[in-house]
Order: C-alpha cells, then structure tokens, then sequence
C-alpha cells in the first residue's frame, strides 16, 4: 500500500514536471511566432540605422570600369534585404554616395532661418517641416522676379504683401536660404538669371548685413519630366555650376542638393520626386534639410574613401561600412 | 495531462489576442484619412466636416494631401476661427497642385455669405497663381465647387469636383 502511494507520488511529481516543461516550451514556441507575425506584418524588410549588420560586397568590371555593390542587411530576425547598385568608378572618388540619407534636421536649427524660394520651398511650410514664418515663398517665384515680385505674407493678419528683401529686413534671420532657378529655366537665359541672383545677394546684404546667405543648388527633373517640359537635366547643371561660382564669388555658402537627389540614372529619383516629377515628395524635405543643416555645421554627409584599389570606406554616423 | 492541455488553450487564446492586437495597430497606423475622436463615437458621426474630406479622399486621389488645423488657418484664409464651429482643411503639400478641400461649419449660419467671400478671395488668389504655372492643372480651379449650405461652407478644388461635390450634398 505505502509503495502504492509511493509510486503515486513519484508519479505525480512526475506529472507536474513533464507539464511545466511542456508549457515552457509552448510558451517559446509562442513568442517565437508572434515576433515572427510582428515581423511578417510590418513588411519584413524595415532596416534601422544602428541597429543592422551591413555586409556591402563589390566587384569592378574592367570592361565598364562600374563598381556593382551588393548591400546584404541582416536584421535581428535574420530576414535579408538586398539591393545592388552600380556607381561609375569616378564617382566614387570623386563625389560622396551616403547609402542612407540622413533626415534627422533640428527644427530648432532653422529657428532664426529664412527660405525664399519657389513653389517648391512652399513645401516646407507646406508639408509642416518648417513654420510659415520661416519661409517667404510663392509658386511661380524666379531669380528676376524675386527683386520686385510682391509676395503675401502670410505670417501677418492681413497678408501684406512685400518683396523678399524687405522680408528679410523685417527678419535680421541668422540664416538666409535661396533656391531660385527652376521656374526660370523655361524662359529666361541661365547668365540673366546669374545676374539677377548677384544683384539680388548684394539687396539682402544691405538690408540685412548680419545673415549668412546660403545659396542652395536647384533640384534636378526626372526624366519623364525632363522629356515632356522645359527643364532639362543639362541646363540644371550649368546652372548649379554657375551658382556654385557666384556664392563663391559672393563668399556665401553654397549647398548641393542636386547630387544627393539623384537616382542612378542621373535623373531625379523617384523615391525624392513629386509625381510631375519636379517638386518634392513630402519625405524629400527633412532630408534636404539634414544636408543643410550637417553642410552648415560642418558635420559632412558620409564621405566615400578609397584606402586601397578594393576597400572602400563609408562612414555614417557611428555605422561603418566596408566595401570589400 | 489535463493541466497540459488547459495551458494549451489558454496559450493559443493569447497568442490569437495578441497577433489580432498588433495586426489592427498596423492597419490604425497606415491609415492617414482617420478620423480620431477622443470622446468615441458619438464625435466622430457629427464631426461632418472630417467626414465630408474623409469620404472625397476614399474616391478622389489629393497629391501629397496635407491637413491643416484651426492653428494654421490664418495662412490659408482669412476667416475668423471664432466663426468656425468645426472645419476639415486639406491643401496640396508640396506646392506642384492646386487641389484643396476646405469644409467649414460655422456657429451661425448668418456668417455663410462672409466666408463664403473669403473662401472666394482664396479661389481667385489660387486662379492668378496657377494659370501661368500650372495651365494643365487649371481644370481643377476653373471647375471648383464653392457652396454654402445652412452653416456650411465648402470648397472642392481636385481632379473630379463633379463627384467630390455628389459626396459632399450627400453628407451636408
């Protein structure tokens, strides 16, 4: 009988055991699934930065002299995302090609900022990255115009219209912002417009003597858009060369958003490009703004390296990228 | 044996709970025409000027459509905000369009013919500025909607005002 209750025992405690084991394990198989869902449902392939490996392997061929980067990201729930890249050999020396594009800007950075610009810089304030009263924009607006053009402001109650130097006297802003050109380039001659791009930096220093005056680069056209408009891809890098000289010549800053914007056609990129092909999608802005802001504090966009003929190192942020 | 299988349906119970959570955390969140309410339902029906832009956003494609708050109003429109009761306003973010949905109910339908004024100085303002730019857009703005109706002002400007004005009468 005592053995009886015994084995009973024995076998009960048993039991319990093999049960706990067998919730134990249920229980991982069940989180395992649900962070596999979570993961399935949100798309699968989000990368955050920081939070990746990233293993960039290249192969050059002597043929084209193209360097075909393969980026492989392997994410905590091991799902792969992989997207190649062709880059022109030059362009790797010559110019930076970030992987990612920073779009972290401070709002508070741009706090004593002023834009003037076209119908694209009304989407700063337009899209809510920038207040209004950061920004004296109108659709329409180009290098001649911009020196007489009544603009409304519409920071104040009652609109009152004035041009953008007297905005800008109104301002004293830390920082002036111009990016001017694109409504130009259909009809008016890219030195005209040079021209009135000085004579309007010489307005804005006299008014306003203490703002550093930053010309920023006109964005490039897709190529949809560059076939069925005025705006044409070659006429857009004359142009930015030609005001890359003149801020020079100016000692203003000059900042290229050209370059960054493009896709590897050389056209504007669809991921950046509003759907005329010549304005921003919303996502474009914080990333213009993040350049600016990394240019005029002096905190570059990842620089592209060459330490020998087959490494290649990129740095960005805290993230070191080596192409092999 | 019988405690295994307890925790078996009990484990299973939670695991559908919680993926059916997260799943509909995912669709609130890619949803961008939402209309949120703090007090539940009961705000949500009345709320019609949300709901006129909602239903018209369901049908007809607004390009980079932004909405705008009471707070930014002034930008836009010179109405007086102690007129609105409630509004719905939606413009084009990026600049490249002129499409717009303003939905605006007023406390006193008394003041419908002075914004539906002001809602016309903002028409004329967006006419002067896209017809040299834009002329293929013009459409839009030659054909908008601007109505009044009881203590509602509305304006459609998008690719179909014909359909975003059915919707709207439907509504208001």
């Amino acid at each position: 009988m005592q053995k009886k209750l015994h084995n009973k025992k024995v076998y009960s405690s048993f039991s319990i055991a093999l049960n706990l084991v067998i919730i134990t394990a249920l229980s991982v198989i069940v989180i395992l699934l649900c962070m596999y869902l979570i993961k399935y449902i949100n798309g699968g392939n989000t990368t955050e930065s920081g939070g990746d490996d990233i293993h960039i392997v290249t192969s050059q061929s002597e043929e084209t002299e193209i360097i075909t980067a393969e980026i492989f990201v392997t994410t905590p729930f091991t799902t792969i995302t992989e997207t190649t890249i062709q880059v022109p050999e030059t362009s790797v020396t010559e110019t930076a090609i970030p992987v990612a594009l920073p779009d972290n800007y401070d709002k508070d950075f741009f706090a004593s900022s002023l834009f003037i610009g076209d119908s694209i810089a009304t989407g700063l304030s337009g899209f809510g990255y920038l207040p209004a009263e950061n920004v004296f924009a109108q659709v329409g607006l180009n290098p001649n115009s911009v020196l007489t053009h009544l603009v409304p402001d519409v920071t104040v109650p009652e609109k009152t219209e004035k041009t953008a130097v007297e905005k800008a006297n109104e301002l004293q802003p830390e920082y002036i912002f111009i990016m001017l050109g694109t409504n130009g380039l259909a009809y008016l001659d890219i030195d005209f417009m040079i021209e009135k791009m000085s004579l309007f930096i010489d307005s804005l220093r006299e008014v306003s003597p203490n703002s550093e005056i930053v010309v920023i680069s006109i964005p490039p056209v897709t190529a949809v858009h560059e076939a069925e408009n005025p705006e044409k891809i070659k006429d857009i890098e004359n142009y930015n060369n030609k005001l890359n000289i003149l801020a020079d010549n100016k000692d203003c800053h000059f900042i290229d958003i050209y370059t960054m914007l493009l896709d590897e056609t050389g056209y504007f990129s669809k991921d950046y490009a509003e759907n005329d092909g010549l304005h921003f999608k919303g996502r474009t802005y914080p990333v213009v703004l993040s350049k600016i802001q990394y240019d005029l504090s002096e905190e570059a966009l990842p620089v592209s390296e060459i330490v020998n003929d087959n490494t290649i190192i990129t740095e960005i942020g805290t993230t070191t990228l080596f192409y092999n | 044996m019988k405690t295994a299988l307890l925790s078996i349906m009990v484990l299973t119970a939670l695991t559908l709970t919680a993926c059916s959570s997260v799943n509909d955390k995912n669709t609130e969140s890619t949803s961008s025409q939402s209309v949120t309410s703090q007090t539940g339902t009961s705000e949500a029906d009345t709320d019609i000027p949300s709901n006129v832009t909602s239903a018209i956003m369901a049908e007809i494609n607004i390009p980079s459509a932004t909405q705008k708050d009471i707070d930014s109003l002034g930008l836009y429109y010179d109405i007086d905000v102690d007129m609105i009761s409630s509004m719905s306003l939606f413009i084009c973010g990026s600049g490249a369009y002129p499409d717009e949905l303003a939905v605006f109910e007023l406390k006193d339908s008394k003041n419908a013919d002075t914004v539906k004024k002001l809602v016309q100085k903002r028409l004329d303002s967006q006419i002067a500025l896209y017809r040299d730019y834009t002329p293929n857009e013009m459409y839009k703005l030659d054909g908008a909607v601007l109505k009044s109706k009881g203590n509602y002002v509305y304006l459609l400007v998008c690719e179909n005002n014909d359909r975003a004005g059915e919707i709207t009468d439907k509504l208001i």
